[in-house]
Order: C-alpha cells, then sequence, then structure tokens
C-alpha cells in the first residue's frame, strides 16, 4: 500500500530532520512565534503527502528547501513584508552538513526518550500503550485485558502518540535529545562567501 | 501551538492509531477521506503522526525481545490472562532500561542507501565510506575494533590509519582486513568484488574452518569470490581501477551552494553547458543530488525548484527566471 510506504519513508528519513529544522527556524527566522513554526511543520509535511518521494534522495536538503520556499511564499503572500525581508529569507542558508555520527541521537537516547515518554503516561494508558506497541495485542485484546472499550483503547494510543510527537519537537531545544549547542557548529553562517 | 493546529494534532493522531493498527470500516475510511480531503493541513498532521507511529515500532524492535529476571508482579490480577500481560508489560520497561545500558557500551549505527543513491559517511575515526545504490552496512566500532558489515552492496573505504584498532569489513564469510587503505567491496548474491586502489588489504575467507584461506591484495589489484570459493585475483589497470570506483562521482550533491557555482560544477563535467541569464537566479540556492552526466535532467529540476524556465539554445541549456 502506497499509503503505508510513504509513512515509512518519511518515518526513516524526514522525522530524524524535524528537531534540526525546528532549531534552524527559532534560531534564523526570529519572528515566527512557536505557533507559526508548528504551523510550518504541518505545510511542510502536507506537501510530502502528495510528492513523488522516491525520486527524493536527499530528505533532509529537500525538507529545507520546503521550508524554505513556504517561509518566501508565505512572506510573498503578506505583501506588506518589505524587500529586505525577502531578501533575508532568499539569503538563508541551509546547514551545509548533517550533524556528525557523535551529534546524532544516538539508539541509546532514543530508547531513553521513549522510556521516558512511556514513563509519563498515564498509568492506564501507559498500559494499553506497552500491550500494543512490545506485546502487540490487538485493540480487542487490549480492551478485553484492561476491561475497557475498544474506543476508549484507541484514545490512550493516540494520547500517547500525541506525547511521542511532543517529544519530537522539543528534541532541538535540548530537553530531551542533544543539546542545543550541538548543532550550532554545523550550521552555515550566513555570509556571502 | 494554537488550538486549530492543537486540534489538527490530536484528531490525526487518532486516526493515525486506528489506520496503523487495524483495518478500516468503510464508513471510517470514507470518513478518514473527507478529514484529509478538507484541509491539507490535516494530510500533513496525519502523515507526520502516521510515521511517528511507524517509527515506534522501529524502537519497539530495537527494544525488545530480550529475556530479564520478572519483577513487578501486580498485586491483583482479575484473570489469568490479564496476569499474564501485565508481567509481560512490566518486563517491558525493564528490557528498555537493560538495552539502554547495552547501547552504551557499543557503538553500533547502520547506514543504508537505497536505489540510485550514492551515500557518504564520515566515520568516527575519520575514516570514509561511500555506499554504492541499494547497500546496507553496520559500523561496530569500540577500543579494540572497527568492523562493517556489509549485508548487501558494494561500499568504498579509506581507511585512517589505527595501528591500535583493525579496520575490517565483513561479508558472510569473508573478511577483509585493511592496512592502511582505500578499497572497495562488492557483495552479490553469489559472489564478493575487492578492488584495491591504495595501499593493501588482507582477504580471509572464513567459510571453510578447516580450510581458512588468506591473500593479500595490493594496490589495483582485484579479487573475486564465487561462491565455490575459489579466489580469482587479476591486476588492473590504474585507469579501469578507477573506472570502477566511478560510481563515487556519479551523483553530485547540492545543499544549498548558489546554482551558479552547481552549475559550474555541472558544466565542467559535461559537454553541453548549462547558462544562467539572471544574476538573481544565479544566486539562489540549489539544494538536492543530480546525476553528474545529466545537465538536461539538472536543469529541468532546479527549474521548477526555483521557478525558473529550462530552454535549449544554440547547443546550451539557458536557466531564465520566468516572470
Amino acid at each position: 500500500m502506497d499509503d503505508r510506504a510513504r509513512h515509512q519513508w518519511v518515518a526513516t528519513h524526514v522525522l530524524p530532520h524535524e528537531a534540526e529544522v525546528r532549531a534552524w527556524l527559532r534560531r534564523h527566522v526570529h519572528s515566527l512565534s512557536p505557533s507559526d513554526i508548528d504551523d510550518l511543520i504541518q505545510d511542510a509535511y502536507a506537501r510530502l503527502w502528495s510528492v513523488e518521494f522516491t525520486h527524493i534522495t536527499n530528505a533532509r536538503g529537500y525538507l529545507f528547501a520546503i521550508i524554505r520556499n513556504l517561509l518566501l511564499e508565505n512572506a510573498r503572500r503578506a505583501r506588506i513584508v518589505p524587500m529586505e525581508r525577502l531578501g533575508e529569507i532568499e539569503m538563508l542558508r541551509i546547514p551545509s552538513e548533517e550533524p556528525g555520527p557523535d551529534r546524532r541521537v544516538s539508539a541509546r537516547q532514543e530508547l531513553e526518550r521513549l522510556e521516558r515518554m512511556v514513563a509519563g503516561l498515564p498509568a492506564q494508558c501507559r498500559r494499553a500503550f506497552q500491550l500494543q506497541k512490545f506485546q502487540c495485542l490487538s485493540q480487542r485484546q487490549i480492551a478485553l485485558t484492561m476491561n475497557i472499550t475498544e474506543r476508549t483503547v484507541e484514545k490512550y494510543l493516540a494520547t500517547a502518540l500525541e506525547r511521542v510527537l511532543d517529544a519530537l519537537k522539543q528534541d532541538g531545544e535540548g530537553a530531551m535529545g542533544r543539546p542545543e549547542s550541538g548543532t550550532s557548529g554545523h550550521e552555515s553562517k550566513q555570509s556571502t562567501d | 501551538m494554537n488550538r486549530s493546529n492543537r486540534r489538527i494534532d490530536s484528531e490525526a493522531t487518532e486516526w493515525a492509531v486506528r489506520s496503523h493498527t487495524r483495518a478500516l470500516s468503510a464508513a471510517e475510511q470514507a470518513e478518514l477521506d473527507r478529514w484529509l480531503e478538507a484541509n491539507p493541513r490535516h494530510r500533513g498532521a496525519y502523515l507526520r503522526a502516521g510515521a511517528a507511529w511507524m517509527d515506534l515500532d522501529r524502537l519497539a524492535a530495537m527494544a525488545g525481545p530480550k529475556e530479564l529476571p520478572l519483577a513487578d508482579r501486580p498485586a491483583k490480577s482479575s484473570s489469568p490472562i490479564s496476569r499474564r500481560v501485565a508481567l509481560a508489560a512490566s518486563v517491558v520497561v525493564m528490557v528498555l532500561g537493560g538495552v539502554s545500558a547495552w547501547w552504551a557500551h557499543r557503538h553500533h549505527n547502520v547506514y543504508v542507501s537505497e536505489a540510485g543513491q550514492v551515500r557518504q559517511v564520515a566515520l568516527a575515526d575519520g575514516s570514509h565510506m561511500v555506499l554504492n545504490t541499494e547497500t546496507r552496512a553496520t559500523v561496530q566500532y569500540d577500543d579494540a575494533h572497527r568492523e562493517i558489515d556489509l549485508a548487501r552492496g558494494e561500499g568504498f573505504f579509506q581507511v585512517a590509519r589505527d595501528p591500535v584498532r583493525p579496520f575490517v569489513v565483513r561479508t558472510g564469510a569473508i573478511s577483509i582486513r585493511a592496512i592502511g587503505t582505500v578499497f572497495s567491496v562488492r557483495s552479490s548474491h553469489h559472489r564478493v568484488d575487492v578492488t584495491v586502489s591504495e595501499g593493501m588489504v588482507e582477504l580471509v575467507d572464513n567459510s571453510n574452518p578447516d580450510h581458512v584461506i588468506r591473500r593479500r591484495l595490493g594496490a589495483n589489484e582485484q579479487a573475486t569470490v564465487e561462491e565455490t570459493h575459489r579466489f580469482e585475483v587479476q591486476r588492473l589497470e590504474e585507469s579501469e581501477v578507477s573506472r570502477r570506483l566511478g560510481w563515487r562521482e556519479g551523483l553530485l550533491d547540492f545543499e544549498g551552494q548558489p546554482l551558479i557555482e552547481a552549475v559550474n560544477e555541472m558544466n565542467r563535467r559535461n559537454h553541453k553547458h548549462i547558462v544562467v541569464d539572471d544574476p538573481l537566479l544565479a544566486a539562489r540556492p540549489v539544494v538536492g543530488q543530480f546525476l553528474a552526466n545529466d545537465p538536461a535532467g539538472f536543469a529541468a529540476t532546479v527549474a521548477v525548484a526555483l521557478g525558473a524556465q529550462s530552454v535549449e539554445q544554440d547547443d546550451a541549456i539557458h536557466l531564465r527566471r520566468v516572470n
């Protein structure tokens, strides 16, 4: 199913770069509120919805390019944006390198983060999540085991997933993953070299 | 986060969970389709949530299954099945803790390149690895070893000297030990090719424990090991070696260089030249990977990305701004 393949592709190639993109936006486009950044990210994923992803070999660069184009489109649409503002966005350099192996979030850190997320869930919600993801029980089995409705099981699972999505966001702020300083060395400065 | 994208995220997670964990009813599918159709941001949030849900499977696979002492039994269980399940669930948390500690000891990274992709990897010790299309390599470094496991595909290795930690590439029963070297290994179904362009490697075939075969290979030598485990070594011309390793140059990777620089890179490699007719356009950044020998494809792709127009004229390709 194409839908699954697309989700898998995004999971492998795009999600790992989301925190870096958010950090980059915070650092370089100061006028954006956290909510603007959330909107931009949703818009960026919306573009990925229809793109022929099998042709994309550099997903990270592609994600940055989409974000940059969205910024330009938004700036143009706003009209009142002074010319230098547009120029500024045009000048924004995409960080040239991926964080090195030591800077990338390691498998250990990922597992720790998951562990923390799981530990922070309300008890019932945690249990449903663990049964689903680690014991591979179906909604029906979980519902029977926990004596709740399947609908409630799904609510719990969705809550857990929301926490995961929040964690993805905070990553670049140093709250959970690598520290903020970890990426700054890899930014290319705005320059005309 | 404002209320609107918070609400979208929350709806998206519910849909993602449902569609990824069970079959949707026809009515649900129709409702999901309607919801997705209603707003591009719904699609974005759903894609992001679905991807994150699938990524959890990877993490879950990484965490489990490990036998660990059971603890933290629930005080009361209503039925035998629920007790068993609850027990299992408490094990999961411990497994996660155990695995974290285990991961801390070994540095273990998996690199995968997909069809048409050439992937450059800077390794922690200063060595350089390039993966050709459809390759999977696992890198394991510790205090005494540098090991690469090539499950499939082709890798090129430029090895940094380290007398304490040998650099070994394994593929199946074959291992190649580098001695300050530049070399490539290609692993297909029935054969392994090792090509050395600088220095020396030692090739070891361990498939028969009673008869381990060792062979040293020097610069411009290529060894082929077939399934029959016969070695065939041939000397190659230097030009042939560089031709065989030419795939490394097959793709040009731009990470936001000005268009004019990217065009110069392309023009250096091709007879058909690209001309940028507009200074503003020339300064726009280019992102992406391109076939080095396909200027027309490069121009067409870049034109779309930068809102330009690609026109072939007088034996050259002109990139112009559209206004």
